[in-house]
């Protein structure tokens, strides 16, 4: 018989899952929420978010997820972005755990410094490596404007988080 | 924060990791991008992106007929004009048709190929941090596409299927670097290959490389592919050559081809399974 405690966390991890989700499918729909050929990369702020505002643990666990997920809509190497985003997630949740107040400017701050992490390496390992120098206009036209384009959507995204662990928060 | 190294969580953490590690590595070893946790993300993510996509598409085009409602009406004067116009050169009706019928036995696929076998499907996901507009289609292995299967619109050829799952497929595009097919100019037959370029791609052209320093490529030559290799099929139209330079080595030629497709346009393609 499951628990009212049970059932809740059940119920958290499953929205914040289906945010996940929905993100990702909002982030790869053709023309929505475009600029031009700029999309925002929703997954991130998402997988953040959870980082913050729960564990180290669930953090790597949904950065991983969104990660995958990213790696398949931007046709790279299966567990490229998984790898980042699931250390990226666990040293963002020690620093607020630690050292930095959970509020929605320091977590937008967090976001812009994981995504310059994570566009760096991707640019690094993807394009620099291969193509030098002829590449850097991917990286000032496309990777970067979609890194600031995604801290637009930080605030609600981690308002939305917010909400589902404040609705569902279980006493330990 | 010492102790944190000592504890399941940390464990754990590194499973994780280790996991991701496992499913990078096998994705290189298969020759794809792809790990069993893609596909598994792909096919169940596939249903929701095409409704998703249908619904954007048919939103967007509801609020264009609302707001765009000025530029069609001075659209169509225009073309009121432009069609007096077209009256008058009648005249050069035989000559346009006689082109016309040229142009559709070059480029009608199905006509030139009828042996072709192709899978039509739509574009329902694209990131913009995706290489050189690649793209995922609404088709897969349930559907008997492969890897490395050309994908074409009536107007040319878009690229290459470069990862499948069961109920979809990631195209890469002919901007794309990791593009090659052998190609033909179709007037001076010289044949060469054209392979993408990251410094063109910003620009939405691409190249067609080794050419004989001798070649007689000229601009506006029509650039179709080959069956050189045995990998594609001959005579998918590619693009038209816009200028011939000498490679920086001096050994060969290559010519800049604009593309007769816009890969970052494309909302319904044509996926050749056999020829």
């Amino acid at each position: 018989m499951p628990t009212k405690k049970g059932k809740e966390r059940f119920l958290k991890w499953l929205f914040y899952a289906l945010l996940l989700f929905f993100c990702y499918i909002v982030q790869t729909t053709p023309g929505l929420l475009a600029i031009g050929s700029i999309q925002p990369v929703l997954v991130v702020p998402v997988c953040l978010a959870v980082a913050v505002l729960e564990n180290e643990l669930a953090g790597a666990i949904f950065g991983a997820l969104a990660g995958l997920m990213w790696d398949l809509s931007a046709s790279r190497i299966s567990g490229f972005f998984g790898i980042i985003l699931c250390v990226l997630c666990v040293a963002v949740s020690f620093c607020f755990l630690f050292w930095i107040r959970q509020n929605t400017v320091n977590f937008t701050l967090a976001c812009a410094a994981a995504l310059l992490v994570a566009v760096g390496l991707d640019y690094l390992f993807n394009f620099l490596i291969f193509y030098q120098g002829g590449s850097l206009y991917l990286l000032l036209h496309t990777l970067l404007p979609m890194a600031g384009y995604t801290l637009v959507y930080c605030p609600p995204l981690f308002w939305l988080a917010r909400r589902i662990a404040r609705r569902y928060a279980v006493e330990e | 924060m010492r102790d944190f190294f000592k504890t399941t969580r940390f464990k754990v953490i590194l499973c994780v990791l280790a996991l991701l590690l496992g499913f990078m590595i096998q994705a290189a070893y298969s020759g794809t991008l792809s790990s069993v946790a893609s596909k598994a993300i792909g096919f169940v993510s596939t249903p929701f992106q095409a409704v998703s996509s249908a619904v954007t598409g048919w939103f967007g085009g509801f609020f264009d007929r609302l707001t765009l409602a000025d530029e069609l009406l001075e659209e169509n004067t225009q073309l009121q004009q432009q069609v007096r116009q077209l009256q008058g050169q009648l005249a050069d009706l035989d000559r346009y048709k006689s082109e016309n019928e040229t142009y559709r036995e070059m480029l009608q696929i199905q006509e030139e190929h009828p042996t072709f076998e192709m899978e039509a499907a739509s574009v329902i996901a694209r990131d913009s941090s995706s290489r050189f507009y690649s793209f995922k289609i609404d088709r897969g292995s349930d559907q008997g596409i492969a890897l490395q299967d050309p994908v074409i619109t009536q107007a040319g050829m878009v690229g290459i299927i470069s990862e499948v799952g069961p109920n979809y497929a990631v195209v890469t595009t002919l901007l794309d670097p990791a593009f090659k097919v052998g190609a033909t100019a179709t007037a001076s037959r010289d044949p060469g290959m054209v392979e993408g370029d990251v410094g063109l791609a910003q620009e939405g052209k691409t190249k067609l490389r080794y050419l004989a320093p001798t070649s007689e490529v000229k601009e506006g030559e029509l650039v179709m592919s080959s069956d050189l290799g045995g990998t594609y099929p001959a005579d998918l139209l590619i693009g038209t050559v816009l200028e011939v330079q000498m490679e920086s080595s001096g050994i060969s030629k290559y010519a800049v081809v604009q593309p007769a497709v816009d890969p970052s346009e494309v909302t319904s393609v044509m996926v050749v399974k056999a020829y």
